[in-house]
C-alpha cells in the first residue's frame, strides 16, 4: 500500500465567531501539499476568515489547526486558545499571503516592500535580499518598477509586488484573498496567467479565494464551495461546476457568472 | 516714550548667548519630548492592562498640571533627591517632559490611524513585534502627524520664558536685566518679541518643508 503523506494542511472542526456573529461554524479539511484549491461562496460564508485563521493572525474559538504537522494554539483551561510564541513565528514561515487590499507599505518602494522580510525575518545580508527581492520582481514582471513608491503604481502591479513581497520569504502554503476582484478586468488575464504558473510547479500549496469562475475551474486541482461557515462541497471542478450532483455550487456559479 | 532705534540695535548683541540658549532648551526640550512621547504614546497601548492605565494616567496628570507648578517642583525637588543638575538642565528636562504628555497624545492619534491591514501584513510576514513597530508602523503614524507635533514645537519655543523663573537667563530674562540697569524697557521687551516672531516664523516654515519632504516621499 502506497503510504499517502500527511497533509500540509489539516482542519478539524474549526470555529470562530466575531462577536455573536458565527463565521466559521465547523470546518473539517485535509490539503495535500503541491494542490491548488480555488475557495469560492457567496460574499459572508467565512472565506477571508478562513484565511486568516490560515495566516494565523487570528485564533480559533475551538477545533483544530494544523500546519505541516504542527498546531500552533493550544486551547487553555477556560477555554481560550493561546499560541507558543516560538511555533506561531514558525508556523507562520511556512504559509504567506496576498491580501484582497495588497496591504503593502506605502512608504516603501516595491524592492524595499519585497527586501523587509527576508533580511529581517530571515536574516539575510541586505545585498543577497535585494538580489532575491530583484529576482521575484522579475518573476511577476516588475524588474523595471524596483523603486517605484506603492503609490504610483496600478492595481494590478501592486498586487505583483504583494506576491513578489510572500513569495520571497518562499512558502510551502500560499494563500491568495480574492486575487482578481480588485482589479480592473484587463489586469486579470495577467494576474491569474502568474498564478497558474505558480501552480503548475507543484512545490507549492496554494488557497486561491476568488470570484472569477472561469480561474477556478480551469487552474484548481479542487474547488471548495463555502456556505454559512462550512465547507458545502469540496471536490475536483470538473465534478462541483458541470456533474448533477453538486447542485448548490452549480446554483451558486450560475447565479454569479449570470450564465 | 518713543522707540529709540539706535538703542535697540546697540543691544542687540546682548541677546547673542540668550538666543542660544532659547535656541538650545527648545532643542533639547524637543528631542525628548518627541521620544518620551513615542515611548508613552507606545506603553498607553500596551496589552499588559496596568502598564497602560499607568501610563494614560501619568499622562493626564502632566497635561492637567501648569508647566510652570513644574519647573518649579523639578528645581526644588530634585537637588533633594541627590539629583543634580544645572537650571538649564532641569528647565529642559520640565518643558521636555511636559511636551511629551502631549506629544503622546498626538502620536496616539496617528498610531490609530495606521490601517489595520498594516498590522496583518507585517505579521504574515512574520516580522517581530518591535520590528513591525520600528519599521511599519511608527514611520506611518509619525509621517501623518508633523503637523501637529510641529505645532507643538513652536509652543514649546513660546513656553521657554518660563524657565526664567529658575535663573535661566533666556531672552526675556535678558531684557528685564537690560531694562533694569538702563530703566528702558520698550526696546528689549520688544526685541524680545520680535525675536519670538522671527523664529516661530522660520520653525512653522520648517515644518512645512519637513511635511513636504515627507508627501513626497510617500507619494
Ligand atoms: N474583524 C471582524 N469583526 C467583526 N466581524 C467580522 C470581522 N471579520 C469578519 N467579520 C464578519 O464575518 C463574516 C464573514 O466575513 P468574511 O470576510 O470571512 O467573509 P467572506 O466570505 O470573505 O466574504 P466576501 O466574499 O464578501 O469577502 C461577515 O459577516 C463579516 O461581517
Ligand atoms: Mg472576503
Amino acid at each position: 500500500m502506497p503510504e499517502t503523506p500527511p497533509p500540509i494542511i489539516r482542519l478539524r472542526g474549526l470555529r470562530k465567531s466575531y462577536g455573536n456573529v458565527q463565521v466559521l461554524r465547523g470546518v473539517d479539511l485535509d490539503v495535500p501539499h503541491g494542490q491548488t484549491v480555488s475557495v469560492i461562496g457567496p460574499s459572508g460564508s467565512g472565506k477571508s476568515t478562513l484565511l486568516r485563521l490560515l495566516m494565523l493572525l487570528d485564533a480559533p474559538d475551538a477545533g483544530e489547526l494544523e500546519i505541516d504537522g504542527e498546531s500552533p494554539w493550544t486551547a487553555e483551561p477556560g477555554g481560550r486558545m493561546r499560541a507558543d510564541n516560538a511555533r506561531l513565528r514558525r508556523v507562520r514561515g511556512k504559509v504567506g499571503m496576498v491580501f484582497q487590499h495588497f496591504n503593502l507599505f506605502p512608504h516603501m518602494n516595491a524592492l524595499q516592500n519585497v527586501m523587509e522580510a527576508p533580511v529581517s525575518v530571515l536574516g539575510l545580508k541586505a545585498g543577497e535580499a535585494r538580489e532575491r527581492a530583484l529576482d521575484y520582481l522579475d518573476q511577476v514582471g516588475l524588474a523595471d518598477k524596483a523603486e517605484a513608491m506603492p503609490a504610483q503604481l496600478s492595481g494590478g502591479q501592486k498586487q505583483r509586488v504583494a506576491i513578489a513581497r510572500a513569495l520571497a520569504l518562499q512558502p510551502r502554503i500560499m494563500l491568495f484573498d480574492e486575487v482578481t476582484s480588485a482589479l480592473d478586468p484587463e489586469l486579470v488575464g495577467g494576474v491569474l496567467a502568474l498564478l497558474r504558473g505558480l501552480a503548475q510547479r507543484r512545490t507549492i500549496t496554494m488557497l486561491i479565494v476568488t470570484h472569477h469562475m472561469r480561474f477556478a475551474e480551469r487552474c484548481a486541482d479542487r474547488v471548495l464551495f463555502f456556505e454559512n461557515g462550512v465547507i458545502a462541497e469540496d471536490g475536483p471542478p470538473a465534478e462541483l461546476f458541470h456533474d448533477g450532483v453538486h447542485e448548490r455550487t452549480r446554483r451558486f456559479v450560475e447565479a454569479v457568472t449570470g450564465d | 516714550m518713543i522707540f529709540d532705534w539706535n538703542y535697540a540695535l546697540g543691544i542687540l548683541p546682548q541677546f547673542a548667548p540668550a538666543l542660544w540658549i532659547t535656541l538650545q532648551a527648545t532643542a533639547a526640550g524637543m528631542l525628548l519630548a518627541l521620544t518620551l512621547g513615542l515611548v508613552l504614546a507606545l506603553l498607553r497601548r500596551c496589552d499588559v492592562a496596568w502598564v497602560s492605565w499607568l501610563t494614560a494616567g501619568v499622562i493626564e496628570f502632566v497635561r492637567s498640571t501648569p508647566l510652570l507648578v513644574q519647573i518649579y517642583f523639578l528645581f526644588y525637588v530634585l537637588p533633594e533627591t541627590g539629583m543634580r543638575l544645572s537650571a538649564f538642565a532641569t528647565g529642559t528636562l520640565a518643558l521636555g517632559v511636559h511636551y511629551a504628555a502631549y506629544c503622546a497624545e498626538v502620536y496616539r492619534a496617528g498610531l490609530d490611524a495606521v490601517p489595520r491591514g498594516q498590522w496583518d501584513a507585517a505579521a504574515a510576514l512574520n516580522l517581530g513585534p518591535l520590528r513591525t513597530l520600528w519599521r511599519i508602523i511608527v514611520p506611518q503614524a509619525v509621517a501623518r502627524v508633523v503637523p501637529a507635533l510641529g505645532n507643538y514645537l513652536v509652543a514649546m519655543f513660546k513656553d521657554t520664558p518660563l524657565l526664567s523663573a529658575i535663573t535661566v537667563v533666556e531672552l526675556l530674562q535678558t531684557a528685564k536685566m537690560i531694562g533694569a540697569e538702563s530703566f528702558r524697557y520698550v526696546e528689549a521687551l520688544t526685541l524680545v518679541g520680535v525675536f519670538f516672531l522671527l523664529l516661530s516664523l522660520g520653525a512653522a516654515a520648517l515644518i512645512r518643508v519637513v511635511e513636504g519632504r515627507l508627501q513626497v516621499a510617500h507619494a
